[in-house]
């Protein structure tokens, strides 16, 4: 009796806590996603992420395991062989130049998501804008084109390329050079050791496709890490196989299933599509990027907030041109120019939209 | 006895069972260890400031790992101190008089939650004022947010202690401290890794709504938002994840209690 009277105040704790309890997620449910920087992939809160001081004295480890993959990866593209951060991302959206170049894994992602072919498409000099920052770090020699796959080269293959030469020498390793290193054998030493190049000799890049496992695991962990997605896709739509485009398609869909507003994503997805031969479905893909990326671009563009920086500008016009060019030639070029200027209307400042309503306009 | 005097002898239960946990807390020199290390921390802050470490980049890293610090040392010291109570007071024998009193099991198991959390949530804002007072004061960080991240911290610790007595329940110490810091540490990695496996799943909404369960203690985790310059929250955010804490503790203090009402002892 005694017992009873006393584990009914228990009982109705209990059951107060687990009917709580029960109906949590619908409470969780609630929360704005993504509203702070553990949550978000915009450069600006990848940034704050990585700029915590567990983040950057842990280096690798990262607080955020997405990121410490996606730094793993970079690693394996350079053969083991570890580079200093060397582009400020902020400073080349404002001078438009490679040489002021964020981190070495901030350039890989530059490379990989940059369009050279829509660049072309716009016209635009290599070198005015940063994805072209590979324009401006490389020149074409005697290399194997083997030691190109770690860039992206959307719309021109490797064999285009068969010949880079990196020079990389602005780019330091983490190792130091025998000149640069107080700690004399124990330096030696570990450069023997330790993957190691000199900074003056060309990076040898790996074959990117064995990174595979390593974008699934980082999507795995983070599937709001919208860079491991793209990057991902990219390689496997890289190995030109259908059985690898379906699977590049499939891993984006999964990607736009966690994030749905990552215009870039659709933008992948249109590329791949394109590949595949799916012309109708790519181009809504495009238009859905734009659309998703007008909207969540700020009146100022690139550079009023850290929000959007120089790479989503270049993404969006990427977008809008694979719609215009698509619709040119899969209807007719006076669609094309409506298109255009809906485009136009809705981002008035975008002068790669006047250009390339020129180009329509005169036929090119 | 009437309703007033048995309010004062719940009380005084609390009382006594809270200043046995300072006690023991003191006693096994855990708080000396963690203000030793945020002493270590201090004297590198204030050496860096000397040195002229004074930029708003370094002063934003040396405020994000003071405060950082505080976060997990007293997370560690939480955990620590309510995963034992219940395994060390059955081992050394001193839960028996204990109970004798009478002291109710439910008073047992609200009282020794009621005193870590407390233990922690001290250690949480004395090691929080140690970071800022040692530290240069970053601009553009938001103070609104910065209240908010204490609020935060202290649900999360009232989480974490009623979790690590749960667990304490029937599990061996050490276990129950381990899983306990899992579930801390690494609980957001393992949702995140639950889910993407079911992605385009149709098993998906499903698996999101489950994954739920498991505590998220990053969400209660804002230090690196304050010192990234975030804005403070808005109300209904912060509100939900206050109330977020106070359901979790409320479950995993009704778990303990249950399962110590069936243990037999």
């Amino acid at each position: 009796m005694n017992a009873s009277r006393q584990s009914s105040p228990v009982k109705k704790i209990f059951i107060a806590g687990s009917a709580f309890f029960l109906l949590s997620p619908a409470l969780l449910s609630l929360l704005p996603s993504a509203t702070t920087s553990n949550e978000g992939d915009s450069p600006a809160q990848r940034q704050a992420r990585n700029a915590s001081a567990f983040a950057i004295m842990l280096g690798e480890f990262r607080t955020n395991l997405g990121d410490m993959l996606f730094v793993k990866t970079e690693r394996y593209l350079d053969s083991g062989v570890g580079y200093e951060p060397h582009i400020d991302e902020r400073a080349m959206a404002k001078t438009g130049s490679a040489d002021a170049a964020t981190s070495a894994g901030e350039m890989v992602l530059e490379n990989k998501l940059s369009s050279p072919e829509i660049n072309e498409a716009l016209s635009i000099k290599p070198g005015t804008v940063a994805s072209h920052a590979e324009e401006d770090n490389h020149d074409h020699a005697d290399d194997a084109a083997s030691d190109h796959e770690g860039h992206d080269h959307e719309g021109h293959d490797h064999s285009d390329h068969e010949g880079h030469d990196h020079d990389d020498s602005v780019v330091r390793t983490l190792i130091k050079t025998a000149d640069s290193d107080f700690r004399g054998f124990i330096g030696s030493l570990e450069r023997q050791v330790k993957p190691w190049r000199d900074p003056s000799d060309p990076h040898q890049h790996t074959a990117g496709t064995e990174l595979l496992p390593w974008y699934r695991l980082a999507t795995l962990s983070d599937p709001h890490n919208v860079r491991n997605y793209m990057i991902g896709a990219w390689w496997l739509k890289s190995m030109k196989t259908e059985e690898q485009r379906n699977e590049a398609l499939k891993y984006l869909n999964e990607g736009v299933a966690s994030n749905p507003n990552a215009y870039e994503l659709y933008l992948m997805q249109g590329y791949v599509l394109r590949d595949m031969g799916k012309l109708r479905e790519a181009r809504e893909k495009f238009r859905v990027s734009a659309d998703l990326a007008i909207t969540h671009r700020p009146p100022g563009g690139a550079d009023s907030t850290s929000e959007w920086d120089i790479t989503d500008d270049e993404q969006l016009a990427a977008a809008m041109t694979m719609d215009v060019m698509m619709t040119r030639d899969m209807e007719s070029t006076a669609t094309a120019i409506h298109v255009t200027h809906d485009y136009i209307k809705r981002i008035p400042t975008e002068g790669s939209l006047s250009r390339m309503l020129g180009q329509l306009q005169s036929g090119n | 006895m009437s309703a007033s005097a048995s309010a004062v002898k719940s009380s005084a239960v609390m009382y006594w069972l809270c200043r046995g946990v300072f006690l023991e807390a003191v006693r096994r020199r855990e708080i000396s260890v963690v203000f030793l290390f945020m002493g270590l921390f201090i004297v590198g802050a204030i050496t860096a400031r000397f040195v002229g470490a004074e930029s708003n980049a370094a002063a934003a890293f040396i405020q994000n790992l003071g405060l950082s610090l505080a976060w997990i040392l007293s997370m560690i010291v939480t955990v620590l101190l309510a995963g034992r109570q219940f395994p060390d007071e059955l081992e050394q024998r001193s839960i028996y008089p204990l109970l004798a009193k009478p002291v109710a099991r439910r008073q047992y198991i609200l009282g020794k939650w009621l005193a870590t959390w407390l233990a922690g949530t001290a250690t949480v804002m004395a090691l929080n004022l140690l970071a800022l007072l040692a530290s240069p004061w970053p601009a553009g960080v938001s103070v609104s947010l910065l209240v908010q991240v204490f609020f935060l911290e202290m649900a999360a610790l009232s989480m974490a202690a009623a979790i690590s007595i749960a667990l304490s329940i029937r599990l061996p110490k050490a276990m129950a401290i381990v899983i306990a810091f899992l579930v801390i540490f690494a609980g957001s990695a393992l949702i995140n890794i639950i889910r993407s496996l079911f992605v385009l799943n149709p098993l998906q909404s499903a698996i999101e709504w489950i994954t739920n369960y498991i505590p998220g203690f990053s969400r209660l985790d804002l230090v690196n938002n304050f010192s990234a310059g975030e804005p403070g929250l808005a109300g209904y955010d912060f509100i939900i994840r206050i109330g977020y804490g106070a359901i979790v503790s409320l479950f995993a203090l009704g778990v303990a209690m249950m399962l110590l009402e069936r243990k037999p002892l």
